[in-house]
């Protein structure tokens, strides 16, 4: 458990910035088309009509231009933590402007991007480079960040476990059923059936419920993160919560050791990559 | 000595943030919690289903008294997403919040079922916004629609247009005598209605 927590994490959160700034990114190019409607108050009556928030729905221009350079500048490591705390705070009032239409994903990248200010990613993948020790600051922020995904299992295992549907083994079946085309889809056979619906029901609590402790043994650590990878993947491609997914298998990275991650990229990533 | 001093007081707060984390997290008053929100995670209650219902909404575009046009939101998003790749992720959110919204108008009309006993179908909008103010906002978010279609396809001449929720519950094909959940005693069918006219 020690040994966990000391363990040196200096190269995912270099990744991680990359990768996530590259999703918001995305995110931003495709939300782009819809801006013009979705704060519109004459097309949505649920946009701000006062305050900052009903400024920033009238001049989101300027405020989508300037989250995009931010994010340019996050991705290409220039400006440190300053940038870091740009991205954090372009996509707070993001998130605020568009509380009416944000999810669960949303809410988990809030706090992700806020821990992560505070977080020394810019030790490798970046233009303008960290010589410095990985201070405690950033040893702290890394292990808020895990902390964060450890509280996202047990907070849902907990709920399910309290939830009626969950507990009758009827949840997945609901769960699926509410997307279209869900009769369609190759998982509408399985789901539908009693004792195969039951089984992934008390499956994904167990998953949930046991995700911690399996994570922290070091034995079982990679078969847990790739079956929670698994799962996420299968509610990308039926639920279409692209983003949602895509952070919460990001976010299984930052359990990973540098030890872990030299291991894992040796074949494919030359060593001196991640050397200071 | 004072650089370790620090590190124990960054520890020491770092340990209390999380400690009351957890703690708030497992929490089941959202009225407390929400009071913590915008500081720290509060909890994640993302369990699905968010829902045991399925719902439909119907757009009725009159002209003269006659139909114009009808046709269900859902097909009319699903033509959407055909659209383009580029206004996929429009037709996504828009669809989120008709669901979001229909949802809520679903809440009230349960908690009526639950107080009255009365299955009494085809409330008027109005009803339930004179209740719950914040259902407004949500109701014109419907009407807007309306208006957007008409801008949309302004070939189509018409004064007024009926808007009609359905609720669906969702029949389980393993057990499908399975009743034990309020939405089934709430039943099938048009829970909400309203007519709005388009042109003075």
């Amino acid at each position: 458990m020690k040994a966990f927590w000391n363990a040196s994490r200096t190269i995912y959160p270099a990744v991680f910035r990359v990768l996530i700034g590259l999703v918001l990114l995305v995110d931003l190019f495709f939300t782009l088309p819809a801006l013009p409607y979705l704060l519109n108050p004459e097309i949505n009556s649920l946009v701000a009509d006062k305050g900052l928030y009903a400024w920033l729905s009238e001049n989101y221009q300027i405020y989508f231009s300037i989250y995009g350079i931010v994010l340019f500048l996050f991705i290409f490591g220039i400006g440190k933590n300053l940038v870091s705390f740009l991205v954090w705070a372009c996509y707070f009032l993001l998130f605020q402007m568009t509380r009416f239409s944000s999810t669960w994903g949303d809410l988990i990248l809030h706090f992700t991007l806020l821990y992560f200010v505070l977080v020394d990613s810019f030790r490798f993948l970046s233009m303008i480079k960290t010589k410095s020790r990985f201070g405690f600051v950033s040893k702290l922020a890394v292990c808020s960040v895990i902390l964060h995904l450890f509280l996202i299992y047990i907070d849902n295992a907990f709920y399910k476990i309290t939830d009626q549907h969950w507990r009758q083994g009827i949840s997945v079946y609901y769960s699926f059923s509410q997307y279209p085309d869900f009769k369609e889809s190759i998982w509408y056979p399985l789901v539908s059936h009693g004792l195969i619906t039951r089984f992934i029901n008390y499956f994904v609590i167990m998953q949930q419920a046991f995700f911690v402790p399996l994570v922290l043994w070091k034995k079982t650590r990679i078969w847990m993160l790739a079956l929670t990878a698994f799962i996420h993947s299968i509610m990308f491609v039926e639920f279409g919560l692209w983003k949602f997914e895509i952070v919460m298998i990001l976010l299984l990275g930052f359990v990973f050791t540098d030890d872990e991650w030299k291991f894992f990229l040796r074949k494919w990533v030359s060593p001196t990559l991640f050397k200071v | 000595m004072r650089k370790f001093a620090t590190k124990k007081l960054l520890f020491i707060l770092f340990f209390i943030y999380w400690i009351l984390v957890y703690g708030i997290s497992l929490v089941k008053n959202m009225e407390f919690k929400n009071q913590f929100r915008e500081v720290f995670p509060t909890g994640y209650r993302m369990y699905a289903p968010s829902t045991t219902t399925n719902y439909e909404i119907h757009f009725e575009f009159y002209q003269n008294s006659t139909v114009a046009e009808s046709f269900f939101l859902s097909d009319y998003i699903d033509k959407s997403y055909e659209k383009s790749i580029v206004t996929n992720k429009k037709t996504f959110l828009f669809d989120f919040m008709y669901q979001r919204a229909v949802k809520d108008f679903d809440y009230e009309y349960q908690m009526f079922v639950s107080k009255t006993g009365i299955k009494q179908g085809k409330i008027d909008f109005a009803i339930a916004v004179e209740k719950n103010p914040e259902l407004g906002k949500k109701a014109r978010l419907f009407e807007n629609f309306s208006k957007n279609y008409l801008k949309e396809n302004q070939e189509l001449i018409v004064d007024s247009v009926r808007i009609s929720f359905y609720r669906l519950p969702i029949v389980l094909p393993f057990d499908k005598a399975f009743r034990e959940d309020f939405t089934y005693f709430a039943g099938k069918g048009i829970f909400y209605e309203t007519t709005i006219k388009l042109r003075p």
